[in-house]
């Protein structure tokens, strides 16, 4: 097996790259960050097993940050064959630093330079001979996206690391008083039987660069590992070479390697007056200005949602009769007058009516996730970090803390694992606290349902207000918590890139959106399925049928009193399903399908199996269905009524909304009170525990007391949150 | 036979479902990290979506 690690900074396009290179399908994005523990694929090339490893990417290699420790043990311990070192081809100078403290490991390496079309857009020219000459090693053009230079590339590294078994020797070029420096603790090593038995796990100059550096991590582990006692004289050097130059020891180092790339560039490269970051600064100008950019930022949410909503409710529907009329007619010709009433059901109540009620919001899923990816590929999405900055240095975080939040917008659990991005554990606790009250994707089939049910077209604007109150409460929860000696972070200045506008590649953002779409789709036919079928048999059994007597409703009954504050407990319903949603928040849809559309479900269904029509005709019928409903769809999505998303819906636009499940969720409240009822149960499944999922990770990450102090918030600030809505509310209504 | 043809195709049906449930709830789910800290996490691609 051949095991090639890709490195580079962040935002270089190495998890595109590795994707074209073995055909797997890592996430991508155009922000920095995206990928925070490594990754693998597998696969097989000219009768080699080919193993790569995608490393997060970084700036250094020095041990401040999760992501750095994880990419330099890698190198270090793992002893990849080779490394492909992916460089951004428009951005050389600040690229290339990383290419010398890789070169510092000593480790056969090939470089990639991406982005080569962009590279040759802007006119930008390399001396390609000389720079292989200096940089001493192969160097390939390539661009990822047009998949141009990817076969050549993996040629190359496949001969280096046949023939490079041992470390390489590379020139570090720095100037004279370091060298002399370098030279004389190498001396030192070699004369320290420790030191040498060390350098030859870690290398001779990399070992010696760091102990002159006073390298925490590594003298940690040289002192555990290799019972190595720190030495006067390296210690001496150090304070000279700080007093000769006026400056810190690891600054002097960072200078000298700047000023080695600096050396290598007026060389090589000759860059052309046009530049892709005029455009990039141009347009940051207006969306990164300080009186516009949050109301920018907002407009944009107010967007999104709106297109969500009208883009997928004719294709909402069109999945509601697929399931219901289509479906449900040639399953329940299955059911005769012999199937026992418990099976019946099971198959037409528990498992058609229940996951059919979570697949509906299939296209919802699909157009979110649509243009998440837009946002996250045209490199907007790490500008709200930026913009969210002076807010989270109010809680001595800064807005590079806002990323894995953003993150938390599809998915909580990456959100947590992307809190190693934090240089401080301080840091980290606080935004894993924070992160869980970003609405995840997996709670928008509840705020579809309930907004469609009572708030009628304007549930892309009930939906933002949710997104933003998620934010607000994070922000409010973090301002608590810092006043907690665990959650005192140290207040670091942002240091974050912003990457330059791209035009978003479709095949990226297709593929993207499939994939997340599939993954709610599979989710829905498994672990939904199998919670569902359990909350079906509570809510048939032990009155075989008699739902309000049900198991379920005793367990909801009992909990009544307690949420009551909160204006939605009044229903046993809403109250039993929170339990379940902690396997997967969409079992709500599911749960309030199986117990609220139930028995007029099943009525519909026998009343379409007379209907005389065949299969042939159904299934055209079903066609023709679709090619309206995304023509529909289409003129929805194109047809943005933004004014609309703003107005007071009135009652008979929410009557005429909406069928089987929506219907019957309707039904749930009458009262005049019932869309703030709603709101304040949408309230409460946004904020309330996550999935056991996202609760394995923080154990993971932060381990079980920390777990259970996240519980504790997660089910106290939605009761205090949703009961505040619902009180003051009712004071406007 | 439509009673045990039914049977048959919930028993399967479930009995994946269910074993879906129970993987997730023992933390062998697609967004579990199977190893331990500092870099030995293996979360599966599907995951980061």
């Amino acid at each position: 097996m051949i095991k090639i690690a890709f490195t580079g900074n962040p935002n270089v396009g190495k998890s595109a790259l590795i994707n074209a290179i073995a055909g797997s399908n890592l996430k991508v994005g155009n922000w920095a960050g995206v990928t925070v523990e490594k990754k693998e694929a597998e696969f097989e090339y000219k009768g080699e097993k080919i193993q790569c490893i995608d490393l997060p990417g970084v700036y250094s290699l020095s041990p401040y940050t999760l992501e750095e420790t994880i990419t330099r043990d890698f190198i270090i311990n793992e002893k990849p064959d080779v490394i492909i070192n992916i460089v951004d081809s428009t951005n050389l100078e600040r690229n290339l630093y990383l290419t010398m403290l890789l070169k510092e490991l000593e480790k056969p390496m090939i470089m990639a330079l991406n982005f080569y079309d962009e590279f040759e857009k802007l006119n930008y020219k390399l001396d390609m001979k000389k720079f292989v000459d200096m940089i001493e090693m192969d160097v390939v053009m390539t661009s990822a996206t047009k998949r141009t230079g990817v076969q050549e590339l993996l040629d190359k590294a496949l001969v280096i690391a046949k023939e490079t078994k041992e470390n390489k020797k590379y020139t570090l070029l720095f100037d004279k008083c370091l060298e002399e420096a370098i030279g004389e603790v190498k001396c030192k090593i070699n004369c320290d039987e420790k030191l040498q038995k060390a350098s030859e796990k870690f290398g001779l100059d990399f070992l010696a660069i760091k102990l002159l550096e006073q390298d925490k991590h590594l003298l940690e582990i040289l002192k555990t590992e290799y019972k190595y006692e720190e030495d006067s004289g390296i210690l001496k050097i150090t304070k000279q070479l700080e007093d000769d130059h006026d400056e810190d020891i690891e600054t002097i180092f960072a200078e000298g390697r700047y000023g080695t790339v600096k050396g290598i560039l007026a060389k090589t490269f000759t860059t052309s007056i046009k530049s892709r970051l005029d455009f990039t600064d141009k347009v940051d100008r207006v969306l990164l200005n300080k009186y516009l950019g949050l109301p920018i930022f907002l407009l944009i949410i107010v967007g999104l949602m709106g297109t969500v909503f009208n883009g997928s409710a004719p294709l909402i529907d069109w999945v509601d009769g697929f399931v219901n009329d289509y479906i449900g007619k040639y399953v329940s010709m299955l059911i005769d007058e012999n199937t026992p009433n418990w099976l019946a059901s099971l198959v037409m109540d528990g498992i058609l009516g229940g996951v059919g009620g979570v697949v509906v919001f299939v296209p919802l899923m699909l157009y979110l996730y649509f243009f998440l990816a837009i946002l996250e590929e045209s490199g907007y999405m790490s500008r709200v970090a930026f913009l969210m900055d002076k807010i989270m240095t109010k809680l001595g975080l800064n807005g590079k803390a806002f990323v894995p939040m953003v993150l938390g917008f599809g998915c909580t659990v990456p959100a947590i694992y992307a809190t190693r991005t934090l240089e401080d554990e301080s840091s980290r606790r606080l935004t894993a606290a924070m992160a869980p009250f970003m609405s995840c994707g997996a709670r928008l089939p509840v705020y579809g349902l309930f907004t469609a049910a009572f708030f009628g077209a304007k549930a892309g604007m009930v939906v933002m207000s949710l997104y933003v109150l998620g934010i607000i409460v994070a922000i409010l929860t973090g301002l608590v918590l810092k006043n907690f000696e665990m959650f005192k972070a140290e207040g670091r200045a942002l240091l974050i890139e912003l990457p330059p506008y791209r035009v978003p590649s479709l095949r990226v953002i297709i593929k993207s959106t499939l994939i997340r779409t599939g993954s709610y789709l599979k989710k829905a036919t498994t672990i939904i399925m199998g919670m569902l079928m359990i909350l079906w048999a509570l809510t048939y059994f032990p009155n075989n049928g008699d739902t309000a007597n049900s198991y379920m409703a005793k367990f909801g009954k009992t909990f009544q009193g307690v949420l009551k504050p909160t204006g939605f407990a009044d229903r046993w319903e809403t109250v039993a399903a929170i339990p379940p949603s902690l396997a997967a928040k969409e079992i709500v849809v599911g749960f309030m399908a199986q117990v609220l559309v139930g028995d007029k479900e099943a009525q519909d269904v026998e009343e379409e199996v007379n209907d005389a029509t065949t299969f042939i005709e159904d299934t055209v019928g079903q066609l023709a269905g679709l090619g309206v409903a995304i023509k529909d769809s289409i003129v929805g999505v194109v047809s943005l009524d933004v004014k609309g998303l703003f107005s007071v819906p009135d009652e008979a636009e929410i009557e005429e909304e909406g069928s089987g499940v929506v219907a019957a969720t309707k039904m749930l409240w009458t009262d005049e009170l019932a869309p703030l009822r709603a709101y304040s149960f949408m309230v409460f499944i946004l904020l309330v525990v996550p999935c056991v999922v996202t609760l394995g990770a923080i154990k993971q990450e932060f381990g079980y007391k920390f777990t259970g102090f996240i519980v504790g918030i997660l089910l106290v600030v939605p009761y205090i949150v949703s009961t505040l809505v619902f009180q003051i509310g009712k004071l406007f209504f | 036979m439509k009673t045990l043809v039914l049977i048959g195709i919930v028993t399967l049906i479930g009995g994946i479902a269910l074993k879906s449930l129970y993987k997730m709830l023992k933390g062998e789910s697609e967004c579990s990290c199977s190893k331990g800290k500092n870099g030995n996490c293996s979360l599966k691609d599907k995951c980061k979506y």
